[in-house]
C-alpha cells in the first residue's frame, strides 16, 4: 500500500499549508497528514480522502472566525494610531478632513442635482413608447426646430400611421400669463392652466385621486385639476362636481382631481381643460384649429411596443408634403420629426419652446467640476500626507522591524485616508441636511433628502467618500509604506530632494483648477451681466405691464385717456405680448415683387399699439410709427425692423404694398432692431401690425420718482374699469431677469464652487507651507544668527509657491479659454473674452496663495532664532 | 485568572492525561472520543493557539517522521500555571456540583 503519502491531497495540503503558517503551527499540517496516512491504511483511500476533506472544510470555519477576530485586534490599533495621529497633528488633519469635507459636500450637492436633473420624465410607465412631435422649419438659408405641431396633426398621425396608438395635443394658456379663476369668494390667477386632449391622461402617468380619466374630459366644459388646486378652491370639500369660473365667461365642472405633477416632469399643468376651449378663450388661435399649418400646439404620441422607430420617422417626415400635395426630397424643408420624451428636459438645446428644461451639457459641467474640487482635496491629503512623511517614518520602521509586511503597511495607510474620509463624509452630510433649502433657492429646484427614499443616492454619496479615501491614499500608502527601517531608525529620513517634484506637480495640478474656475467664474458672471445691460433697442427700466381684459380691454382707449390724466404716467401703450418674447407666431409676409407662392416666407409678427415705439423708447430709422392721428382699419399699416427691410432687399421698404398673414396694407416705417426674444437669439426679420383685437397687455411708463403712488393710480383706475378683478401689475426689467435665470443661477453655482476649489486648495497650500517652515526651523535660525534679513527670509520660503502658481496661471489660461468660448458660442450676443479677465483672475489667485503661505513664512522668520537652536 | 472554558478545561485535562503522548492527532482522537462526536483540528488548534498564547500550555519537544513530510509532530505539556488553572477548575467544579447526584434531574414518572 505504499504510495497513498504522495497520493494525499494537494490543495488541501496548500490550504493547511497556510493556515499553519499563520499560526505557526507546522504540526497542524503534519496532524492531518499522519491521521489520513493511517487511515488510508487501515480503511481504504477514498475513506481517508473524504474524512480528510470533511475534517478540513469543517475546520475552515473555526480558523476564519479566528483569523477575523485577531484582525479586528490589530484594526483596533490601527483605529487608535490613525485617531492618535489626528489629534497629535491638529492643525494638519484639520486642513485634511476640512479640506475633505467641503469637496465632498460640493460633490454630493452636485450628484443631487445630475440625479434631479436626470429624473425628468421618468415616472412615465409609456416612457419607452411617448414621443413628441417637433418641426423642423426654415429659418434664413438653415432649418431651426420648435416644438409645436400643427392642430391637426395628433389627429391625422393616429388616423394614418400604424404605428402610433395614440396622440394628444396639449397647450398652456397663451398669450396671457395667467387666467382668473374663481369659486365663490376665492379668485386667483392661475399660470399652469392647460388645454388638453383626454388622452393625455392614456400617454402620460398622471394617477387620479378621484374621477375617472378616461371620461373626466369628455364633456367640452368639465375640468380636471390637480390636488393642490383643488385644496386651495374647495379645502376638505369633494371638488367633483363642483363649478369653476374661468375668466368671469366660463363655467367649469371638476370632474377629477390627479395627484400633482411631479416637478420633474417637462409637462406642468395644474388644471385642464378640453382642448376644444381654445376657440372659446384663445379666439385668434381657434380659427386654425383644423389646418395642417400653423404650429401652435404640443402634440404628443404613444407609439407600439416594438415599432420600428426609423420606419416611423420616415413616416411622420413627409406628412406635411402630404398635405400640401408636394413631393417630398430629404431637402424638403417643412417637417415633423418625433423627439423622444426621456430626451426632451435635457436634449432640447436650441428649439423655440417655453418651458423652463435643462441642459446635458450643463450636467457635464457641473459634474466635472465637481470632480475637480474634490481632486484638490485629494491632493491636499496626498501632499501633506507624505510631506508629514518623515514624522510618520519611525513608526513605519518600528512597524517593519516587529514583522508588519509591506502590505499590511498599505492596508494601514489605506485605512486611514478612507477613516479621514468617512469623517469627512459626515460632516459632509450635516453640511449638506443643515444647507439643503439654500441650495434648493440657488439652483431653483424642490430637491428634499430622506434616508428612506433615496438609499440609492446614500450609498453612491458612501461609494464617493470610498473612491475618495483610496485615491487620495493612494500615494501616501505606496511612498510611506517603502520606507527602509534601517534607514528610518538610522535616522536619515528627512525630506527626500527627490520627491518634491511630485508634490510639486500636485500644487501645480490644484492651482491650475483653481484658476481655471476663477476664470471661468468672471467670465459667466460678465456674461451674464452683459445681457443684464446690454442695450437691447428699448428702454425696459420704469415700464409696468398689466393684464388687458375684460372691460379694460373693451374700453382700453378711454383707460389710456384715464392713466395718462396723471404727471407721472409717461406713457402707455397696448402690445399682444411681453417684451421678453414678444413674438404671437410665423406670420406669412409678402410684398410688392415679392408674390405668394414663389417661396414660403415666414416673419415674426407681434401686434402693437399706437405709442408703442414712443412708450419704449425705440428709435425709428425710416418712415413714422402707427398714430392715432391718422385712423386706419386694423393691420392696415405695418412697421418692420431692420432685420426684415434687409432681408427684403429693397431700396425703400416705406410705402410699399405688403400682406400680412393674408390681409393687405402698406409699410409705414422701419424701427430699428430691437431685442424681442431672449439675448440667445439673433435679431430674426420682424412685422408689427396694429390690431386691438389681438392686445393683451398694457405697457405704461412711469416716471421714476413715486413709484409707489404712481402705482396706486393706476390700481385706482384699473379698479373704476373692472371691479371684480384683483389688480396685479409686474415691472418689465423682473421679467428680464426671469429670462435669464438659468444663466444666473448657472453663475451663483459657479461662483460657489470656485470659492470651494479656491478654499481647499489653499487649505493645502497653508498646510504646506506650516509643513515647510517647520521642517526648515533651524535652517531659518541659522540664517538669522549669520544675519539674514526678514524680507529675504520671507522670500526663502515663499519663492518656492510663487514660482509654482504662476506656472499654473500658465497653464490654466489657454484651456480656461477654450472652454469659455466654447461656453459663448451659446449666446448670439456675447460679451468678449479679455485677457484682463485672465490676468485678474491669475493675479487673484496669486495674491490668495500668497497671503496664505506668507502667514507661515513671516511667523517662521520672525521667529527668535534662539527658540530654534537651543536644543542643539 | 479567568476561568476556563469547556473546550480549554477538555484539552488541558486530555493533554494531562496523555502525559507523553500528547500530540495533534492523539489529543484530538482522545476528545473526539471523550465527546462521542468528531472534534476538529480548527476547534483543536485554534484553542490550543489561546492556551499556548496564556502558557497554560507549552511546546514539550517535537519529533520528525516521515509520512509527516516535514512537517514536525509537537508534543504538548502542561506549564505549572496549566496545572494550577486546572486544578482551580476542578475545585469549582466540585463545589458547583457538591451533593447533587445526576439522578437528582430524572424526571419523575409519577
Amino acid at each position: 500500500m505504499k504510495g497513498f503519502a504522495l497520493k494525499s491531497p494537494k490543495l488541501g495540503g496548500w490550504l493547511i499549508g497556510i493556515i499553519a503558517r499563520y499560526y505557526s503551527m507546522s504540526s497542524l499540517a503534519g496532524d492531518f497528514l499522519e491521521e489520513f496516512e493511517e487511515m488510508a491504511q487501515a480503511r481504504g483511500f477514498l475513506r481517508a480522502w473524504l474524512w480528510y476533506w470533511r475534517h478540513l472544510l469543517k475546520s475552515i470555519p473555526v480558523f476564519l472566525v479566528d483569523f477575523i477576530f485577531w484582525r479586528f485586534v490589530m484594526f483596533r490599533n490601527y483605529l487608535k494610531i490613525s485617531i492618535r495621529n489626528i489629534t497629535k497633528n491638529k492643525i494638519h488633519s484639520a486642513i485634511n478632513i476640512l479640506g475633505l469635507t467641503v469637496g465632498l459636500a460640493c460633490c454630493l450637492f452636485i450628484l443631487l442635482w445630475v440625479q434631479d436633473e436626470l429624473s425628468y420624465d421618468r415616472f412615465n410607465k409609456n416612457l419607452d413608447n411617448l414621443y413628441r412631435v417637433i418641426l423642423e422649419y426654415p429659418k434664413g438659408s438653415q432649418t431651426a426646430f420648435t416644438s409645436y405641431a400643427a392642430p391637426a396633426a395628433a389627429e391625422w398621425l393616429k388616423n394614418n400611421i400604424p404605428e402610433v396608438v395614440e396622440s394628444a395635443r396639449f397647450r398652456i394658456v397663451a398669450n396671457r400669463p395667467q387666467i382668473l379663476v374663481k369659486h365663490g369668494e376665492k379668485q386667483y390667477f392661475e399660470e399652469r392652466f392647460g388645454f388638453g386632449d383626454a388622452e393625455l391622461f392614456d400617454l402620460f402617468t398622471f394617477p387620479f385621486l378621484s374621477g375617472d380619466p378616461k371620461t373626466a374630459l369628455s364633456n367640452p366644459n368639465s375640468i380636471v385639476l390637480s390636488e393642490d388646486m383643488a385644496r386651495k378652491y374647495f379645502g376638505q370639500e369633494d371638488p367633483i362636481g363642483k363649478v369653476l369660473n374661468v375668466e368671469n365667461q366660463f363655467d367649469f365642472i371638476v370632474t377629477g382631481v390627479m395627484k400633482n405633477i411631479p416637478n420633474n416632469s417637462h409637462l406642468l399643468f395644474d388644471s385642464l381643460v378640453p382642448f376644444e376651449n381654445i376657440e372659446s378663450f384663445m379666439p385668434e388661435y381657434g380659427k386654425f384649429l383644423h389646418r395642417h399649418n400653423l404650429h401652435f400646439f404640443r402634440t404628443y404620441v404613444l407609439v407600439h411596443e416594438g415599432a420600428s422607430i426609423p420606419e416611423l420617422k420616415e413616416k411622420v417626415l413627409k406628412y406635411i408634403a402630404i398635405q400640401f400635395k408636394e413631393e417630398y426630397t430629404p431637402d424638403y424643408k417643412w417637417r415633423h420629426h418625433l423627439q423622444p420624451v426621456k430626451d426632451i428636459h435635457l436634449h432640447t438645446r436650441g428649439m423655440k419652446d417655453l418651458m423652463k428644461r435643462g441642459d446635458i451639457r450643463y450636467i457635464y459641467i457641473f459634474s466635472f467640476t465637481g470632480i475637480l474640487v474634490l481632486l484638490i482635496a485629494c491632493i491636499n491629503f496626498m501632499n501633506l500626507s507624505t510631506a508629514s512623511s518623515c514624522k510618520r517614518a519611525k513608526e513605519v520602521g518600528m512597524r517593519k522591524v516587529v514583522g508588519a509586511h509591506r502590505l499590511n503597511l498599505i492596508g494601514q495607510f489605506f485605512g486611514e485616508a478612507v477613516f479621514s474620509s468617512l469623517l469627512a463624509l459626515i460632516m459632509a452630510l450635516i453640511i449638506v441636511f443643515a444647507s439643503l433649502p439654500a441650495f434648493n433657492s440657488l439652483t431653483g429646484k424642490q430637491i428634499a433628502l430622506d434616508i428612506s427614499n433615496h438609499k440609492l443616492t446614500f450609498i453612491g454619496f458612501l461609494l464617493i467618500a470610498l473612491v475618495t479615501g483610496f485615491l487620495s491614499g493612494s500615494y501616501p500608502a505606496v511612498y510611506l509604506s517603502s520606507i527602509k527601517p534601517v534607514k528610518v531608525l538610522k535616522g536619515a529620513v528627512g525630506l527626500e530632494k527627490g520627491k518634491g517634484f511630485l508634490r510639486k506637480t500636485m500644487v501645480v495640478t490644484q492651482f491650475v483648477i483653481a484658476i481655471g474656475l476663477i476664470a471661468c467664474t468672471m467670465i459667466i458672471y460678465n456674461q451674464y451681466n452683459y445681457m443684464q445691460n446690454m442695450n437691447l433697442g428699448f428702454d425696459k427700466e420704469h415700464i409696468v405691464y398689466i393684464k388687458l381684459d375684460g372691460s379694460l380691454k373693451e374700453k382700453y382707449q378711454a383707460v389710456k385717456n384715464e392713466l395718462l390724466q396723471d404727471a407721472h404716467i409717461v406713457n402707455v401703450a397696448a402690445s399682444s405680448r411681453i417684451l421678453t418674447n414678444a413674438i404671437d407666431w410665423g406670420g406669412d409676409f409678402y410684398w410688392e415683387g415679392k408674390e405668394e407662392k414663389e417661396e414660403r416666407l415666414s416673419f415674426s409678427y407681434s401686434t402693437v399699439g399706437y405709442d408703442f415705439i414712443e412708450t419704449f423708447k425705440m428709435e425709428m430709422v425710416q418712415g413714422r410709427s402707427f398714430s392715432k392721428d391718422i385712423p386706419r382699419k386694423p393691420n392696415e399699416e405695418i412697421i418692420i425692423n431692420e432685420a426684415a427691410a434687409r432681408f427684403m432687399n429693397v431700396e425703400s421698404p416705406v410705402g410699399l404694398a405688403a400682406n400680412v398673414n393674408n390681409v393687405k396694407g402698406t409699410i409705414i416705417g422701419v424701427v430699428k432692431n430691437y431685442n424681442f426674444q431672449s439675448l440667445h437669439n439673433e435679431i430674426r426679420p420682424l412685422v408689427l401690425t396694429n390690431d386691438p383685437e389681438n392686445f393683451q397687455f398694457m405697457n405704461i411708463r412711469i416716471h421714476p420718482d413715486n413709484i409707489h403712488d404712481t402705482i396706486r393710480h393706476i390700481e385706482k383706475v384699473c379698479r373704476t374699469f373692472e371691479p371684480g378683478v384683483p389688480f396685479e401689475y409686474h415691472f418689465l426689467d423682473e421679467a428680464f431677469e426671469i429670462l435669464y435665470k438659468s444663466e444666473e443661477q448657472m453663475s451663483r453655482l459657479f461662483n460657489c464652487l470656485t470659492v470651494f476649489a479656491i478654499f481647499i486648495a489653499c487649505l493645502g497650500l497653508f498646510g504646506l507651507s506650516l509643513f515647510i517652515a517647520e521642517s526648515r526651523f533651524r535652517e531659518i535660525g541659522i540664517r538669522k544668527v549669520l544675519g539674514a534679513s526678514v524680507p529675504s527670509l520671507i522670500e526663502l520660503v515663499s519663492r518656492e509657491f510663487v514660482v509654482l502658481v504662476i506656472l499654473a496661471n500658465i497653464i490654466a489660461w489657454p484651456v480656461a479659454y477654450y472652454a469659455m468660448n466654447r461656453w459663448l458660442q451659446n449666446f448670439a450676443f456675447r460679451t468678449s473674452l479679455s485677457a484682463g479677465t485672465f490676468l485678474l483672475s491669475g493675479f487673484l489667485a496669486f495674491i490668495i496663495s500668497f497671503i496664505t503661505v506668507s502667514f507661515q513664512s513671516i511667523k517662521a522668520a520672525t521667529a527668535n532664532p534662539v527658540d530654534s537652536l537651543r536644543y542643539e | 485568572m479567568k476561568d476556563l472554558t469547556k473546550t480549554e478545561e477538555i484539552i488541558l485535562l486530555t493533554i494531562w492525561r496523555l502525559k507523553d503522548e500528547a500530540y495533534g492527532v492523539k489529543i484530538r482522537r482522545h476528545i473526539s472520543e471523550l465527546i462521542g462526536k468528531d472534534f476538529t483540528y480548527g476547534n483543536l488548534y485554534s484553542a490550543l493557539n489561546q492556551l499556548t498564547k496564556k502558557k497554560y500550555v507549552a511546546k514539550h519537544r517535537e519529533e520528525s517522521l516521515p509520512a509527516r513530510r516535514g512537517w514536525k509532530r509537537m508534543y504538548y505539556t502542561l506549564s505549572p500555571l496549566g496545572l494550577k488553572a486546572l486544578k482551580e477548575s476542578c475545585e469549582m467544579n466540585e463545589k458547583i456540583w457538591k451533593g447533587i447526584s445526576k439522578y437528582a434531574f430524572e424526571l419523575s414518572d409519577k
